[in-house]
C-alpha cells in the first residue's frame, strides 16, 4: 500500500514539474531594453550608468549585452535546477534580443530569491563566450559575482560589461575566443590597481640601480685574504682523494595533467534556438 | 748622533726633497738632481748602536758628493720639560729643534719624518730609525701630490650620488704623503682540507620524479707560499683603510734609505710584529683554504668539513710603504681618503647626497613604472 502511494506521489510530482515547465510564463518586456531591473536593485542614477555602459559595448561590437534581474523565477513558473538557464534563454528569445542574422548577444540573469545567476549566449556570442570565459573569467575572477554576493549590484553589472567587452576585444584581436588554454590574458579595462601596482613595482625596481649607485660610495673594505701575495706557481697539490660514501634516492609524485576540454557547451532552448552559457549561485 | 737629518743641496744649501717622478733627490730651489746612491752614506749611523760616535766607514769616501757638511750634533731633547710643560702634556710627545731655522718641531713618539712648521724644511728623526727600528725595505713614492688630488676628483666625480663638493679641490682640508710602517710576512702553508660533497641526477617515470644524491668525502692537500703579506704597523692608521689600498708590489721595494723620506711624513711602528701576525695568518689561511677548495670540482655542493693549515718558514720584514692621505669635512663629519702612492689605487667612503638619492630614485622608479605598465598592457593585448 505504502509503495503504491509513494509511486503515485512521484508520478504526480513529475507531472506537476513537467506541466509547470511547459506552462512557464515568459517575462515580457517592451522593446529590447539592455537593462531590465525587475528586482529593483539599482537606483535611478546607477541604472542609467550601467545602461549606458551596456549600450556602449553592444554598439561597439554589434551584439546585445543585456542584464535582467527578477526577485523570483518561481513567480514566472520556472522551477528546478535548470530554471535560471531556461529563464534566461526564454527571456532572450521571446523578447527579440540579439543582433544580426544569428541574433547574437548575451544576457545576464540575476534571480534574487533563488540567488541564481546565469549568462545565456546566442549566435556569435556562443563562440566568443566559452564555458571557461563565462565561469572562470567572468564568474570566478571577474569581480562580478563577488560583488553580487556583497550586495554591490551596480559595481557587479558595470564589471560584467567590462569583462564582456574584454572577451569581445580578445576574440577580435586574436581571431579566437579566450579559453582555458589561451596563451594570453584579456586586456583589463583601465584599473587604478594596475597603475598603483606598476608604480610600486617601478619604485622597487628603481631601488636596484639606486642602491647599486649608493654602494659605489663605499670603497673602504678590508682584504679577505692574501691572494695578491701568493707566490706564482707555488701551489703544489700533493694529495687528492675522493671517496664515495653513500647514495640515496628521493621521489615525489608527479602532478597530474589537466584533462578538461575547452570550447562552449551548447543546448537548445524551448524556442528551438541554440544557446550557450553558464552560471551559478551568488 | 744627530737627532734630525736634513738633506742640504751641495749647490745652494737648500733642503732636498725626494721627487717621485724622477725617483731622485731634487733641490726645489736650484733644480739640482742627485741620485739616491749618492746619499746612502748618510744612513751609516743607523746601523750602529745609539750614542756611539761613528766616523765614516771605509766605504764612505767612495761617495764624493757626500761632501756636504753633516749637521752638528745637538742636544735636541727638551730635558727640562718641566719648566715649559706639565709632565702629563709631554707624554707621548717629543720636541726637536730645526737644524735650519732653530724652530721647535713638536712630534709624537712615532713621528719619524716631518717638515719644520716654521721654515718648511723636511727633516728626518734619525732616532726612530736606529738599530732595530731601521726598516728593511721602502717603496718610494711613485705618485705625487697632484696625482692624489686628481684621483680624489675622479673618485668623487664618478660617483653620481656623492655630493658635488667632494670633487672640488678647494674643499680639501689636508693632504699629506706618509710612509706607513708595515710588517711583511713571508710564509709557506701546508694545507690539508677535507670536504663533504654531493652529486645528484634526476629522472622521472609516469608517476614519480626521482632525485638520486651521491655523497663523497673529498681530501685535498698540498702547499703554497706567500711573500710579503702586509700588516699595518701604525696604530694611527685605520687598518681597514690601509688594507683597502692594497696590494703593494714588494718587488719594487728598495733597501731603506732615509733620503727617500725627505719631503714626506713618516711614522715608526707602534704595533709590534707579534701583534700583527695574527691578522696576516688569518689572511694567509683564508687564501690557502680557498685555493685548495677550488681544486674540488665536479660536484654540485661542496662543504668544508675540517681543515688543517700549518705555516712554516715564516719570516718578518719591516717596510715603509707610501700612502697619500686626504682629509676633508662635510656637514660636520670628517672624511678620510687614502691612495696607494705606488699603484694609484684610491679609496675612501663618500656620503650620500640626499637630494641626488631621491632624484635618481624617482627618475629610475618612474622609468621602471612606465615600462612595467607598458609591458603588462602590451602583453595582454598581443
Amino acid at each position: 500500500m505504502k509503495k503504491i502511494l509513494f509511486s503515485l506521489l512521484t508520478v504526480c510530482a513529475l507531472l506537476t514539474v513537467l506541466a509547470v515547465g511547459v506552462h512557464a510564463e515568459v517575462l515580457r518586456v517592451e522593446g529590447t531594453p539592455l537593462l531590465y531591473d525587475g528586482a529593483g536593485l539599482l537606483s535611478e542614477s546607477e541604472a542609467s550608468q550601467v545602461l549606458s555602459k551596456l549600450q556602449n559595448v553592444s554598439d561597439k561590437y554589434g551584439i546585445d549585452v543585456a542584464v535582467v534581474t527578477v526577485s523570483s523565477m518561481s513567480e514566472y513558473g520556472y522551477y528546478g535546477s535548470s530554471a535560471s538557464m531556461n529563464f534566461a534563454d526564454d527571456y532572450f528569445d521571446y523578447n527579440g534580443f540579439g543582433r544580426g542574422s544569428e541574433r547574437s548577444g548575451l544576457v545576464l540573469l540575476l534571480a534574487m530569491e533563488e540567488r541564481d545567476w546565469w549568462i545565456s549566449t546566442r549566435g556569435s556570442a556562443i563562440r566568443t563566450f566559452t564555458d571557461y570565459g563565462i565561469n572562470d573569467y567572468i564568474g570566478e575572477r571577474g569581480d562580478v559575482i563577488s560583488n553580487f554576493s556583497d550586495g554591490n549590484y551596480a559595481a557587479g553589472f558595470s564589471n560584467y560589461a567590462d569583462r564582456a567587452e574584454e572577451l569581445l576585444r580578445y576574440e577580435q584581436q586574436n581571431g579566437m575566443p579566450y579559453d582555458y588554454d589561451s596563451d594570453r590574458e584579456p586586456v583589463k579595462a583601465f584599473s587604478p590597481l594596475r597603475v598603483l601596482g606598476s608604480a610600486l613595482t617601478g619604485l622597487l625596481g628603481g631601488l636596484i640601480p639606486v642602491s647599486s649607485m649608493k654602494s659605489q660610495l663605499k670603497s673602504v673594505r678590508g682584504q679577505g685574504g692574501a691572494r695578491s701575495y701568493a707566490r706564482q706557481d707555488s701551489v703544489a697539490i700533493t694529495s687528492a682523494n675522493d671517496w664515495f660514501i653513500g647514495r640515496h634516492v628521493s621521489r615525489t609524485p608527479r602532478e597530474t595533467e589537466r584533462s578538461s576540454g575547452g570550447g562552449s557547451s551548447i543546448h537548445v532552448s524551448s524556442s528551438g534556438a541554440s544557446h550557450g552559457g553558464g552560471g551559478g549561485k551568488f | 748622533m744627530a737627532e734630525l737629518m736634513e738633506y742640504k743641496c751641495p749647490a745652494c744649501g737648500g733642503a732636498l726633497e725626494f721627487d717621485p717622478k724622477l725617483q731622485k733627490m731634487k733641490c726645489p730651489y736650484c733644480d739640482s738632481v742627485f741620485a739616491m746612491e749618492e746619499l746612502a752614506g748618510k744612513d751609516e749611523q743607523l746601523n750602529t748602536a745609539e750614542g756611539t760616535v761613528q766616523t765614516g766607514p771605509d766605504g764612505e769616501p767612495m761617495n764624493p758628493e757626500d761632501a756636504a757638511p753633516l749637521p752638528e750634533d745637538q742636544l735636541n731633547w727638551n730635558t727640562d720639560a718641566g719648566s715649559a710643560w706639565d709632565s702629563g702634556e709631554t707624554a707621548g710627545m717629543k720636541v726637536y729643534v730645526c737644524n735650519s731655522c732653530g724652530g721647535e718641531i713638536v712630534g709624537d713618539e712615532t713621528t719619524a719624518a716631518t717638515s719644520c712648521p716654521f721654515c718648511g724644511n723636511p727633516v728626518v728623526m734619525m732616532g726612530n730609525f736606529t738599530g732595530a727600528l731601521k726598516p728593511d725595505l721602502v717603496i718610494p713614492f711613485k705618485l705625487d701630490k697632484k696625482a692624489a688630488k686628481d684621483a680624489l676628483r675622479m673618485h668623487a666625480k664618478s660617483k653620481k650620488m656623492a655630493p658635488k663638493l667632494f670633487s672640488d679641490e678647494q674643499h680639501l682640508d689636508e693632504i699629506k704623503g706618509i710612509y706607513v710602517p708595515y710588517w711583511l710576512f713571508d710564509s709557506s702553508a701546508d694545507v690539508q682540507l677535507r670536504f663533504r660533497a654531493t652529486r645528484s641526477r634526476a629522472w622521472a617515470d609516469r608517476n614519480y620524479n626521482y632525485v638520486e644524491t651521491e655523497e663523497f668525502l673529498v681530501d685535498r692537500g698540498g702547499s703554497m707560499s706567500f711573500e710579503a703579506v702586509p700588516a699595518d704597523g701604525s696604530s694611527k692608521m685605520d687598518d681597514t683603510l690601509m688594507e683597502s689600498i692594497e696590494p703593494f708590489d714588494v718587488s719594487e721595494a728598495v733597501p731603506f734609505q732615509t733620503a727617500y723620506l725627505a719631503g714626506y711624513l713618516a711614522d715608526k711602528y707602534d704595533v709590534t710584529a707579534e701583534q700583527s701576525v695574527e691578522r696576516a695568518n688569518e689572511r694567509i689561511r683564508k687564501t690557502a683554504e680557498m685555493t685548495f677548495a677550488e681544486q674540488v670540482q665536479g660536484y654540485e655542493s661542496v662543504r668544508l668539513d675540517s681543515s688543517s693549515i700549518q705555516l712554516r718558514d715564516s719570516r718578518v720584514r719591516y717596510a715603509l710603504y707610501p700612502v697619500w692621505l686626504l682629509n676633508t669635512s662635510w656637514k660636520g663629519s670628517k672624511y678620510t681618503f687614502a691612495m696607494n702612492a705606488q699603484t694609484g689605487k684610491f679609496v675612501g667612503d663618500l656620503p650620500v647626497d640626499k637630494g641626488a638619492y631621491w632624484k635618481y630614485l624617482l627618475l629610475y622608479g618612474g622609468i621602471f613604472a612606465a615600462v612595467v605598465y607598458l609591458l603588462i598592457t602590451l602583453f595582454q593585448m598581443m
